[in-house]
């Protein structure tokens, strides 16, 4: 059997392309109330930063890697002025290293530019010990928005995701808003 | 993808098209790009689940031999993909046959490892930590391997039967996984395995769907006609006889699942095998253990390779599930007494259990069991069984109308003598009960189960 061929451009390009339309991974199915009861914050911003690491662990084993997302923008639950990083497993370093993983958001939603909502919890561990603020449930905590004629769109994911319909962007902060009151 | 919850990208995303949801087309499943060839339908077990309730399955099965906990529910999970049932298909109590693919794609259970592995080993293993909200994910490209990881800090629960409501199903989602390592990404169809999410307590990801097959079957291909078919396995001494169909006649392979631990993922191999098309035979190599086989033929492509089908490698033939036949009549309730079981004819699983129901309340009888299958009038129901008769203890209808057997391989009658349990032979069970006001005779019986045991 062959092993450990080194990842080819192509083939990163090819993986990257099927990410580009969906997001992999099998994650809880969560409503907006569950996601907010389970999240420190979600918020609305502008991807500014954009940064994949390694970490080889002597117990969850070689070749683990995460993107970090710099996330600039204000917070739905309290409406302050906020700028996250937010954590994923999965990328790539570079052409030749990286991996990708099943559980990430996809490259289209996570370019730098795009004006998302990420809800996100401070997590301890993530695997190989990294603590992070982890971008909950990974691509299900992810919804990218749009500029329509009466204001800003989150573009609904479909079933068993947190936000499953399209909704106007102040409208759901109006309902994070509720359910975080409700939390306390 | 093929159809989609979401709007339509190139459509203008609008206010006026914030509602408009595209009609959802009967196949929704999507692809990631890529396959697994022939060298790459491996698959290995790091049991590192550390949860109690991860790998504390301790039920045997004859479908999935010696391996227990996680490693038996992610082979379960794995195996769904095989292009035909896996062995009989049984195995999941829940979710039926096992087995399901139809397409040129077949898996190789190779044991367990004994690391993690790098990121395309085709290894599944725990790791440390959690992402909240997400159970497990699969790390491809997938042409050269993947990995699976499953959180630490989910709430696993290993089967066989249900999972708890609060523990996710880890033979369900790692038949979602295993669904990705092959190339298929997430589907539309709630009801499809690769559905993006799943709730605690649900078993339905064991099962994989049309949506499901229709995927898998656009990677790979519809099951050939000349696709190699493994019917069945019999071991005698060091020798392996596989049946089936559409052998080469020259040149087939036996693969084998590796004995204990470790290895790099390569099966083991008879190679040079020559078939009259039907049959392979070959001596059992040192280094393989129980598992499945599979016969690839001479062939590398994807049809080349047959469905797996389990085997102990101990002397003896396939298991198959207890089946019942012959009738029974209605008794003073109106109703006929019948017999059910749980378990299987498996000496080593040693798990059968018989049950009668519908009888009258309280009436005494007794399960006895024979050789031979018969079907003769007998008082006011038929005589099942004949020759080598052995009556097991008297017992009263519980309230309800049933009585029951727990058939213990380890104790008399079945331990020895002319009732003994011997693998490859057939025993049939029946129940007969007094009934006095169920006709002149005086009594009538169940209709009747027969039993093959196997290791």
């Amino acid at each position: 059997m062959i092993r450990k061929t080194p990842i080819r451009l192509g083939l990163a390009a090819l993986a990257l392309l099927g990410a580009a339309a969906f997001g992999q991974a099998q994650i809880e199915r969560l409503n907006l109330e569950q996601m907010v009861v389970k999240t420190d914050d979600a918020v609305v911003g502008v991807i500014i930063g954009s940064e994949v690491i390694r970490i080889d662990h002597p117990v969850d084993g070689p070749e683990l890697y995460f993107t970090h997302l710099t996330v600039e923008g204000r917070s739905l639950v309290d409406g302050s002025p906020e700028e996250v990083v937010v954590t994923f497993a999965g990328g790539f370093v570079d052409r030749e290293n990286g991996v990708w993983n099943s559980e990430a958001p996809s490259a289209e939603d996570t370019k730098l530019g795009n004006e998302i909502v990420a809800f996100y919890a401070h997590t301890e561990n993530m695997g190989g010990d990294l603590e992070a603020n982890a971008l909950y449930a990974a691509h299900g905590g992810l919804y990218r928005t749009v500029e329509g004629r009466n204001g800003t769109i989150v573009l609904g994911r479909g079933e068993g995701y947190a936000v499953q319909h399209n909704i106007a962007l102040e409208a759901l902060n109006t309902r994070i808003k509720q359910i975080a009151l409700e939390k306390k | 993808m093929k159809a989609s919850h979401l709007i339509a990208p190139g459509l203008g995303l609008t206010v006026g098209l914030v509602l408009l949801f595209p009609a959802k087309r009967a196949d929704a499943w999507s692809t990631i790009g890529g396959n697994l060839g022939q060298s790459q339908r491996d698959f290995r077990v790091y049991n590192n689940f550390s949860d109690g309730s991860d790998n504390n399955n301790q039920t045997y099965h004859y479908a999935f031999p010696n391996y227990y906990g996680a490693v038996q529910a992610i082979w379960k999970g794995c195996i769904e993909w095989s292009s035909l049932p896996h062995g009989d298909g049984s195995g999941d109590p829940i979710e039926g046959t096992l087995g399901s693919g139809g397409a040129n794609f077949d898996p190789s259970f190779q044991g367990e490892a004994n690391s993690v592995g790098g990121s395309n080993d085709n290894i599944h293993s725990e790791i440390s930590g959690g992402n909240g909200g997400v159970l497990a994910f699969a790390e491809t490209p997938i042409s050269n391997g993947w990995r699976i990881r499953y959180y630490e800090n989910i709430n696993w629960g290993d089967g066989p039967l249900e999972v708890g409501p609060n523990q996710f199903d880890l033979q369900g989602v790692a038949c979602h996984e295993y669904g990705h390592a092959l190339g298929l990404g997430h589907s539309g169809n709630g009801g499809a395995t690769m559905t993006p999410s799943i709730g605690p307590g649900n078993e339905s990801s064991r099962s994989i769907n049309n949506d499901d097959q229709a995927g898998v079957q656009a990677i790979y291909g519809s099951a050939s006609g000349s696709k190699p078919v493994i019917t069945g396995v019999t071991i005698s001494g060091n020798q392996i006889t596989v049946t089936g169909t559409d052998f080469s006649g020259s040149g087939n392979q036996i693969w084998f699942t590796q004995a204990g631990s470790g290895g790099n993922g390569e099966p083991v191999k008879v190679t040079g095998l020559s078939s009259n098309g039907t049959t392979l035979t070959a001596n059992i190599p040192g280094n393989a253990g129980p598992g499945d086989v599979l016969v690839r033929k001479n062939s590398t492509a994807h049809s080349g390779l047959s469905n797996p089908w389990p085997t102990t490698l101990l002397e003896g033939p396939d298991c198959v599930d207890p089946s019942i036949y012959c009738s029974s009549l209605p008794n003073s309730t109106g109703w006929p007494a019948t017999l059910s079981y749980t378990g299987t004819g498996s000496i080593l699983a040693n798990d059968l259990t018989i049950t009668c129901s519908g009888l009258p309340n309280g009436v005494a009888g007794i399960f006895f069991y024979g050789n031979n299958a018969t079907s003769t009038p007998f008082g006011e129901g038929l005589l099942c069984v004949q020759g080598g008769i052995v009556r097991l203890n008297v017992q009263f209808a519980q309230f309800g109308g049933t009585a029951e057997k727990v058939v213990d391989y380890d104790t008399p009658p079945f331990d020895s003598g002319a009732g003994a349990a011997v693998v490859g032979e057939t025993k049939r069970f029946q129940f007969w009960y007094r009934d006095s006001m169920g006709g002149p005779a005086g009594f009538n019986t169940s209709d009747a189960l027969s039993v093959t045991f196997c290791n």
